[in-house]
């Protein structure tokens, strides 16, 4: 006797389960895929069971398994990652320029920053103007990158594009915390010759002008990070397109 | 069985699985966890693939699409850094030194 194959998902209904799951807020395309293989692995599951039941009939009894909150547990647990892993990327970095041999580097940055700036006070100012200005120059580049990138992906957007757009957070250390600071009287742009940093303003610039560069480092690695990842999740996509 | 026995143990159920099988991806795991703990432990999508993310995150696993013939497949595997390793042989000791501990307080 031949023995019969068992039922597969067409494109038609992988199409439909995407298009579901992306109803029911699962907004991270990565995500989406891994779960649209889920359920429709699942529907072939009860397929071999019972083969006669339709797809939509096989597809409901999944969706029922997952209980009264559906799939938004799934959803708030991911959004929470999001957030973790952009923090998670940063504290690497940092990490990463804070253990030897790189700390070294790092130190020896923030040493000839507080010389240059005892020898020369009015240096200040032009450190915290190189400060504003890089932190500006790389939260417009972030901005623009994520949403062309987001373009590249029809609107979609991957975790890790979404991680990417926390960016917004660097801007609020970058520009409003030192606002905050003890030091805010020194921070402030002066151009007069005479002395106006304390010697905790020249610790806290010294150590501050550093941990910026390091902060927009690790923000501009995720976001090409998250680049590197368009054109699998794109060429993935198109499965779901039919 | 309850739901908050399995919760302390998912990432290191996880872990132990995908270390054993060098990859997986999310449906089988849920098979092989039913099947190897004959339908005692089920997981759920809504704990797995946060628990698998959280991995991913942590640089423990590594992932990476691949095609499955009819829909592309996110495989899992453990990733080649120490730590990982580690981890997966310490979890590996410290159950078995709950579960005896257990066995322990419930014989007496």
């Amino acid at each position: 006797m031949e023995m019969q194959e068992a039922r597969k998902i067409s494109p038609e209904e992988l199409e439909y389960i995407f298009k579901f799951c992306k109803k029911k807020d699962i907004e991270f395309v990565d995500l989406r895929m891994e779960l649209v293989d889920h359920l429709a692995s699942r529907v072939e599951a009860i397929w071999e069971e019972k083969p006669e039941l339709s797809f939509r009939d096989a597809f409901h009894k999944v969706y029922k398994s997952f209980g009264i909150f559906g799939l938004s547990t799934l959803v708030d647990e991911h959004s929470k990652l999001v957030t973790k892993k952009y923090w998670r990327h940063t504290k690497e970095e940092f990490k990463h320029w804070l253990k030897p041999p790189q700390i070294f580097a790092t130190v020896l940055f923030m040493v000839l920053c507080y010389f240059s700036l005892k020898a020369v006070p009015v240096l200040s100012s032009f450190i915290w103007a190189i400060i504003y200005a890089s932190a500006s120059a790389t939260f417009i580049y972030m901005f623009v990158k994520t949403k062309s990138l987001s373009k590249r992906m029809s609107g979609e957007k991957s975790m890790l594009l979404a991680s990417s757009r926390y960016y917004w957070w660097f801007l609020y250390y970058l520009l409003i915390l030192p606002g905050q600071s003890q030091f805010a009287a020194d921070v402030t742009f002066n151009f007069s010759p005479a002395p106006m940093l304390s010697e905790g303003g020249m610790i806290f610039t010294s150590m501050f002008f550093c941990f910026a560069l390091i902060f927009s480092v690790a923000n501009l690695k995720m976001l090409a990070l998250a680049e590197e990842q368009v054109g699998v999740l794109n060429e993935r996509v198109s499965f779901y397109r039919v | 069985m309850k739901k908050s026995y399995i919760k302390g143990f998912l990432e290191d159920i996880i872990l132990h699985l995908i270390a054993q099988e060098g990859e997986s991806y999310g449906y089988a795991l849920t098979r092989l966890v039913e099947e190897k703990t004959e339908g005692i432990i089920k997981l759920n999508e809504g704990a797995l693939y946060p628990v698998l993310h959280k991995l991913e995150n942590e640089g423990l696993l590594v992932s990476e699409f691949k095609d499955s013939g009819t829909r592309p497949r996110k495989y899992y595997r453990l990733a080649a850094k120490p730590e990982a390793k580690d981890r997966v042989e310490e979890m590996a000791l410290s159950a078995k030194a709950y579960i005896t501990a257990l066995n322990g307080l419930l014989s007496s």
